[in-house]
């Protein structure tokens, strides 16, 4: 049974707007992560896509619902696999006097693997080749795979948010949650000896503002907004235009992150001519992450962009754009720059 | 959850041996009593596990058992261990020591591998714990009841000193800090030797208070890190041991 909530805080990414730029990213490590023990943690992170994600190839990986809501065994990630925190020469590089005989590399081996080791590398051959960016937090799923799974009730989803947290008084570092966790979203902090992962800086919401990776994302590719607020522009999205999608909806746990799956530039015959009618991003891959409701979707978006091409107006297309940045967020536009942080 | 009966049999032990049919390690789980003889020797000498005052004191080896997998409080617990062994530690030794100010167990169990640190996220490392009913007919499998509550001292080789943990029933432990708790472990020629001691009187919610001259109940469970053992994953005594502490 999935803990009951009065309302549900949810988000929609739309992956046509996002230039990669991990701003997300930076904004959630400075604000919740900089700490001794959360080095090598993105709450946040931007894979490329098709690409193993991070850490790599969690999709492959287990855990959830999948099976008529039986728990699916799975394992923690290593730190390796999501990623060393590496130290670079920067001493060396820029006041040692070696800029010129050495590059900035890690100082310690670096394995095969980081959290963006295959960042911006596209599949197939030029002039078609392709990728796109899936932006990543903590889903903060209505069914929790995690909060299930913790044998002391550490894991609870807020009554009046269905926000999931991590009580870090209550965990004692078991990691059962990291083995459940579909979307691999919970880390380790070393220091603390406890699981910790995307609170959806919830000290911001309590306080009027949008969380971190939302505000400062310059592609305004984050919506926020409760989903039964029908005045928002995430219950349009997902459910009155039905455009925006859930993540791998089959691992059962029931995501709140929602997303504008990609549309794709048309590809080039042998000619360097346009095929007209094709798309680069074969749409069996999308199947393989949204479901095969992301064939509607797509054609849907395609309809809308050809209305207003043609003149017409779309009020889902003037949404997904957002001409003023506090469309975005649900009524959660207060200045952040007013608050205090929490100790 | 099911309870154990004072005074009876285990309702796990049947479903232990269902369980773990095939299983080599697989025995009558032992009541033997431990005798805490009264020494005349410094706190120091005796939360050391080489320690002289250990040399002589009397040992009792002890049976462990894995916890029944239908008491693992998470489904995705179960689901999980359903296929894989755990309570991978198949005795402990165990000593007791008294001076009249403090109690200490020295555990001793094989272990070929060293667990003293948690070096990835998936690693998990050795601990033992020492288990009392604060009061007398605590149930032991359960970790105790609401209105009968157990204390455990639990130690781990990555932590400066042991925890006492309390505890309701499954899932309600709480870790606190017992300044009059320490431990010491050293892993040695492919064995744990532990001492976990404590003053026999010590002001604390839930706590465990002992006496010179009486008796008790004590039980032990030892965590395989090598094999992710960690939370209700262990290898217990299935049955309360009777404690006495000499006069
Ligand atoms: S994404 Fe993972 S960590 Fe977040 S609520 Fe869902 S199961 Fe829990
Ligand atoms: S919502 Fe807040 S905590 Fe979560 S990833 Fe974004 S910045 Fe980090
Ligand atoms: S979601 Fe926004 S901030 Fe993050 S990478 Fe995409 S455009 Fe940049």
């Amino acid at each position: 049974m999935p803990p009951a909530v009065k309302r549900q805080l949810a988000a929609v990414f739309d992956m046509n707007k996002c230039l990669g730029c991990q701003t997300c990213t930076i904004a959630c490590k400075t604000l919740w992560t900089d700490e001794e023990g959360m080095e090598y943690m993105w709450w946040n992170i931007v894979s490329t896509m098709p690409g193993k994600g991070s850490p790599r190839d969690w999709q492959t990986l287990g855990g959830g619902f999948p099976n008529d809501g039986d728990p699916d065994p799975s394992r923690i990630p290593t730190v390796n696999e999501f990623g060393q925190a590496w130290e670079f020469n920067y001493e060396e590089v820029f006041y040692g006097g070696e800029g010129t005989n050495k590059y900035l590399q890690p100082k310690q081996d670096d394995g095969d693997w980081g959290a963006l080791w295959d960042e911006d590398e596209a599949t197939g051959e030029y002039p078609n080749a392709y990728f796109f960016y899936l932006q990543m937090i903590c889903m903060h799923c209505t069914d929790p795979a995690c909060l299930a799974a913790c044998p002391r009730q550490a894991i609870y989803k807020r009554v009046d948010d269905g926000i999931v947290l991590i009580d870090q008084e209550r965990c004692n570092g078991y990691r059962f949650c990291m083995e459940a966790c579909p979307y691999k979203r919970i880390y380790f902090n070393h220091n603390a000896k406890a699981s910790q992962k995307c609170i959806l800086c919830y000290p911001r919401i309590e306080q009027g503002v949008a969380p971190a990776c939302f505000r400062q994302c310059p592609g305004r590719v984050r919506f926020l907004g409760f989903l039964d607020d029908e005045d928002g522009a995430v219950h349009k999205l997902v459910e009155r235009w039905k455009v925006a999608l859930p993540l791998h909806p089959e691992y059962g746990t029931q995501p709140n992150i929602y997303y504008v799956p990609p549309l794709s530039p048309p590809m080039f015959d042998d000619d360097g001519e346009v095929i007209e009618g094709s798309e680069r991003v074969p749409r069996s891959y999308l199947e393989s992450l949204f479901g095969p409701d992301v064939n509607r979707v797509l054609d849907t978006l395609t309809a809308e962009m050809e209305t207003v091409r043609g003149g017409g107006e779309s009020e889902m297309l003037d949404t997904l754009i957002a001409h003023q940045w506090k469309s975005m967020f649900g009524g959660f536009t207060k200045d952040p720059s007013t608050l205090k942080r929490p100790q | 959850m099911q309870a154990v009966e004072p005074g009876g049999v285990s309702p796990y032990r049947f479903l232990l041996v269902a369980a773990r049919l095939g299983s080599v390690r697989r025995r009558s789980q032992d009541v033997d009593m431990i005798k805490a003889q009264r020494v005349e020797a410094a706190d120091s000498a005796l939360i050391d596990p080489a320690g002289s005052e250990w040399r002589s004191a009397p040992s009792t080896r002890l049976s462990l058992e894995p916890t029944p997998l239908i008491s693992q409080p998470s489904a995705y617990v179960q689901a999980k261990w359903e296929t894989i062994d755990y309570g991978a530690i198949g005795n402990v030794s165990v000593q007791a020591l008294h001076n009249d100010g403090g109690i200490f167990f020295r555990l001793q169990w094989n272990d070929a591998t060293e667990n003293d640190d948690i070096r990835d996220t998936d690693q998990f490392t050795d601990a033992a714990a020492v288990l009392f009913p604060v009061k007398e007919d605590a149930p032991l499998t359960s970790m105790g009841s609401p209105d009968e509550p157990v204390n455990a001292w639990y130690w781990r080789p990555d932590m400066e000193t042991p925890f006492s943990v309390t505890s309701e029933g499954t899932s309600t432990t709480i870790r606190t800090i017992d300044p009059n708790l320490r431990g010491n472990g050293a892993h040695t020629g492919g064995a744990w030797a532990v001492v976990i001691g404590r003053a026999l009187q010590s002001a604390g919610d839930g706590y465990v208070q002992l006496t010179a001259g009486e008796e008790g109940k004590v039980a032990f469970a030892v965590w395989q890190g090598g094999n992710d053992e960690r939370a209700g994953l262990k290898a217990v005594t299935l049955e309360w041991q009777p404690l006495e502490l000499e006069a």
